[in-house]
């Protein structure tokens, strides 16, 4: 499992990606999802997840949905328009810091 | 398996007694501990202690701190641009006050300019520097209430 810190400048692009590949989820079902893709080593914290998809959500990101589930109302979240125009770059930032980090940690072969 | 309406409500009662006032986060958080309670239940495990292994899981160090991290994470942006602006104004105002003294004594502004831009400077100083600190001060006092 990953550290919060690891995690945290990471949450946007994952929600977006979600989210770009599923339509509408709604908060648990992305905790479930990203665990499961992830093998376990990305466990999403509930205290993070909601601040994002609030804050994605007053930036115009996403935008909700409500549907009665049972005895309560059940939240999606979706991209807007403009949150679609967002995903590829967003996520050609994470990739392209992804491969940064390779170039930095990755063992050179030693010259001698 | 869906929880009933009397474990909805307890659910409910915890989060707005826990500082969750905010409707939207409020449902979303009602929802997710429900999934985590009903997922738990299916596992045989009494009501009782799902609901105590849903609130390790989700918020572990209470229900208000993630309130408490949405506000900030909503305001954040405008609290800066409102300190960068009052910030901005009393370097203004400080700079008018002492523009007009300074440029008075040899006597380069006539004695109405060198008021005038003092009095201006003085003014800008009591509609933003001036509010803006006993506003500040009023919510740390009330921050300070709250946490005794």
């Amino acid at each position: 499992m990953y550290s919060r810190e690891l995690l945290k400048g990471i949450l946007k692009p994952i929600i977006l990606k979600l989210l770009s590949e599923n339509g509408k989820m709604y908060g648990y079902e992305m905790v479930q999802k990203v665990k499961e893709l992830s093998g376990d080593k990305i466990l999403i914290k509930e205290g993070s997840l909601y601040p994002a998809l609030h804050a994605l959500t007053s930036e115009g990101i996403l935008q909700t949905e409500s549907v009665s589930v049972g005895n309560r109302t059940r939240k999606y979240y979706k991209l807007t328009s403009s949150g679609n125009g967002q995903v590829q770059l967003a996520l050609d930032e994470l990739l392209d810091f992804a491969q940064t980090l390779k170039t930095i940690f990755e063992p050179k072969p030693v010259v001698s | 398996m869906i929880i009933d309406e009397g474990q909805v409500s307890f659910i409910r009662s915890y989060l707005m007694g826990n500082g969750v006032s905010n409707q939207s986060l409020q449902a979303d958080l009602l929802d997710h501990f429900c999934c985590v309670v009903e997922e738990q239940m299916e596992s045989g495990q009494s009501f009782d202690i799902s609901f105590s292994k849903a609130v390790d899981r989700i918020s572990p160090e209470g229900p208000e701190k993630i309130q408490k991290d949405l506000n900030y994470l909503l305001t954040i942006k405008k609290n800066i641009m409102l300190r960068k602006l009052v910030y901005m104004a009393s370097y203004v105002s400080v700079l008018a006050v002492l523009t007009g003294l300074a440029l008075r004594i040899p006597q380069i502004l006539s004695a109405d300019a060198a008021m005038l831009l003092v009095m201006a400077g003085m003014l800008l100083f009591s509609v933003s520097t001036v509010p803006y600190f006993f506003f500040d001060r009023y919510q740390k006092s009330i921050r300070e209430l709250k946490s005794e």
